[in-house]
């Protein structure tokens, strides 16, 4: 994920000069890589409205420390790695709260700030998974990092990486299946 | 949308990527928002880590050779006892001194032996934002005890916290927990900070978190009225990171670990010995650290021990000084007090002969005990880490068999059938499986998880020990 396009300081300008090339890059940065954080943070959280915020928040705590994360020779992860440690207090809620919402409604699908195209049911179940699980999917399957790198942003061992990964497929077939079959009792009881 | 393929029809693996590149394609048709402009707080760790500060566990086995009857010396507590202090203004200040840190527990459990030595001359660079600050009262370790821990994750997320409630107070959102060795943890949701006493009620400790304050450059501060009145500011520890551990040396240190000689991971047996210079925030920390803390005499030396079981113990004192602090687990409270009377410096040379020194880190030599020889020596050079990843082409390739068979003409009568079977399973039921579970451990037969346990251990307790070549 090295950000390859960023312009670096040609040593020469003012200090006006420097803070307005530095916003600028920061604006290019921002640009270049929101969508990218934005799919990992909502195949984490399973809300588009959490993850918009997350993904905000992350731009902004790189921007507060631009000066140094510019130098970074991946300012990038840094952003994701923000994202995926401020995220983890707000998913666990989340995820509680998305658990009552599932009891209480489960004819409900879908979260409400979500496109139609997107497969709310999937990632709900995902943001239900337990924290380092929940990052692990997104991390592997929506940023397609390989387990090496994956491990690296989880700050753990290839094989914690593949043990989180593998747990979290196993609950993701015991949940979506669970749903599959209350979906279609769901429909018979309407017909 | 919700996506009603039958769960039966697809894979899991499939549906994961069928479903990031739906996300991936809804995304891209949505427009860049502005960018906010708002006051954040830093990256989230988990807190829990204070457990381990100032101590630096490292993995290995070594041997205990020519450290015993060496002489004690006497305790001076006084300085254990230092409350209002102030931690350095900056570890380049830190200087080498870590000849006279080199002390070692001689009285071990039955068993047990020394695996590991570490010392540091210098502090790690701290990570920026984390800083833990601590509050106390002089007659700390006794007493009430509160850190104040910047950039930390929700104890919802951690592990080590039980009985996690949510609550709001005067509008604040709070997280409460309890902490694995007694403390009490009040989580600032908004700012990512704890606040994480001992001896203090909920209503002391939320009143602290409310009263929070982030100012522009970051730092937390809590309202002055908040502080209990008998508690004053002790000093702060900046945290860096070693390995996946955080590492809070303020000042040179050198620690030592011990455990059993058939030492298994999954057993929490372990003792380790770290000694600093008086460390400023030692009564503190270790009363923070520690349950039901209390001060034994034993022979010249007062300590001050604390634990209710053998799940984990604790003990400190100070003396010529230095401040010594040892944490263990699986060892009763006599073998503790033994342990501790029985730690004694040893000369430069022996423990430069036992050493391989870095520019910051030593560890000893392996045990001559436990060396392997022969044609071990070339099969744990040939068995791979059990961390390492293949591409999926290369498990049951010609060239991962291959290696197989190496391993097999190299290995120990011991582990021949172990990996006999983990050949064959290899060979008939993940060569070629294109489910992405396959070839992970866990979904093994027992029989193949047993059989890659034996090998795994193997390389743990024997491999760890084989010379480098």
């Amino acid at each position: 994920m090295v950000m390859d396009t960023m312009a670096g300081d040609s040593g020469t300008r003012g200090d006006l000069g420097r803070a307005v090339a530095a916003a600028s890059d920061f604006d290019h940065f921002y640009m270049g890589n929101y969508r990218r954080m934005l799919a990992i943070a909502v195949a984490a959280t399973g809300d588009f409205a959490d993850a918009e915020d997350l993904v905000q928040d992350a731009f902004a705590d790189a921007h507060r420390k631009w000066a140094t994360v510019a130098g970074y020779d991946d300012p990038v992860a840094f952003v994701c790695r923000a994202l995926l440690n401020r995220g983890v207090s707000r998913w666990r809620r989340r995820a509680r709260e998305v658990a009552m919402i599932t009891r209480l409604q489960h004819h409900r699908v879908g979260i409400s700030t979500a496109p139609e195209s997107f497969d709310a049911e999937f990632w709900r179940v995902v943001a239900a998974l337990p924290a380092q699980q929940a990052k692990a999917i997104a991390l592997y399957y929506v940023a397609d990092l390989s387990i090496s790198e994956v491990a690296g942003f989880l700050g753990c061992s290839e094989g914690a990486t593949k043990s989180h990964l593998s747990r979290a497929r196993q609950h993701l077939k015991t949940a979506l299946t669970a749903t599959v079959t209350t979906n279609r009792s769901d429909s018979g009881d309407a017909t | 949308m919700n996506d009603s393929t039958p769960i039966t029809e697809t894979t899991i693996d499939e549906r994961a990527r069928r479903a990031a590149a739906t996300l991936t394609q809804t995304i891209d048709r949505r427009s860049i928002p502005e960018r906010h402009q708002r006051n954040v707080s830093p990256r989230a760790t988990g807190v829990f880590a204070i457990a381990a500060a100032l101590v630096i566990v490292v993995a290995g086995l070594v041997t205990l050779r020519l450290l015993r009857d060496q002489p004690s010396r006497p305790t001076d507590n006084a300085a254990l006892a230092t409350t209002t202090v102030t931690a350095p203004a900056s570890t380049d200040a830190i200087v080498e001194t870590t000849a006279t840190l080199r002390w070692v527990v001689t009285d071990l459990p039955v068993g047990w032996q020394l695996q590991n030595a570490f010392e540091s001359a210098i502090a790690p660079t701290p990570i920026d934002d984390h800083e833990w600050t601590l509050y106390a009262t002089p007659q700390a370790p006794f007493g009430p005890v509160m850190m104040i821990a910047t950039s930390v994750s929700d104890p919802a997320d951690d592990d080590d916290a039980t009985n996690v409630t949510e609550v709001t107070v005067d509008g604040v959102e709070l997280i409460a927990a309890d902490g694995p060795l007694g403390q009490r943890w009040v989580y600032n949701v908004a700012l990512s900070v704890a606040v994480i006493g001992r001896s203090l009620d909920d209503a002391t400790l939320e009143a602290v978190a409310v009263g929070l304050v982030r100012s522009n450059d970051g730092a937390v501060a809590p309202a002055a009225e908040t502080i209990p009145a008998e508690m004053t500011l002790a000093g702060s520890l900046p945290s860096a990171m070693s390995g996946a551990s955080f590492d809070q040396r303020v000042t040179p240190s050198a620690t030592t670990t011990y455990g059993p000689v058939d030492h298994a991971p999954v057993r929490n047996e372990f003792l380790s010995l770290n000694i600093t210079p008086t460390a400023p925030l030692a009564a503190a920390v270790f009363g923070l650290r520690s349950e039901d803390v209390r001060t034994v005499q034993s022979g010249s030396r007062t300590l001050f021990i604390g634990g209710l079981s053998d799940a984990y113990r604790s003990a400190t004192w100070t003396a010529d000084g230095l401040t010594f602090v040892i944490g263990a687990a699986g060892i009763t409270e006599a073998e503790l007090i033994a342990a501790a009377d029985s730690t004694a410096l040893v000369s430069n040379e022996v423990w430069a002969a036992a050493t391989v020194t870095s520019a910051a880190s030593g560890q000893l030599e392996p045990p001559a005990t436990l060396a392997p020889a022969g044609d071990i020596v070339a099969f744990c050079a040939t068995l791979p880490s059990v961390d390492t990843a293949y591409p999926e082409s290369y498990i049951g390739s010609d060239a991962h068999i291959a290696t197989f068979d190496e391993l097999i003409d190299l290995a120990p009568a011991e582990l021949q059938d172990s990996l006999r079977l983990f050949r064959t399973y290899l060979v008939s039921e993940v060569a070629g499986n294109p489910d992405p579970e396959a070839n992970v451990i866990e979904n093994f037969p027992a029989d193949v998880q047993t059989a890659v346990a034996e090998i795994m251990t193997f390389q743990t307790q024997r491999c760890a020990a084989t010379p480098t070549t």
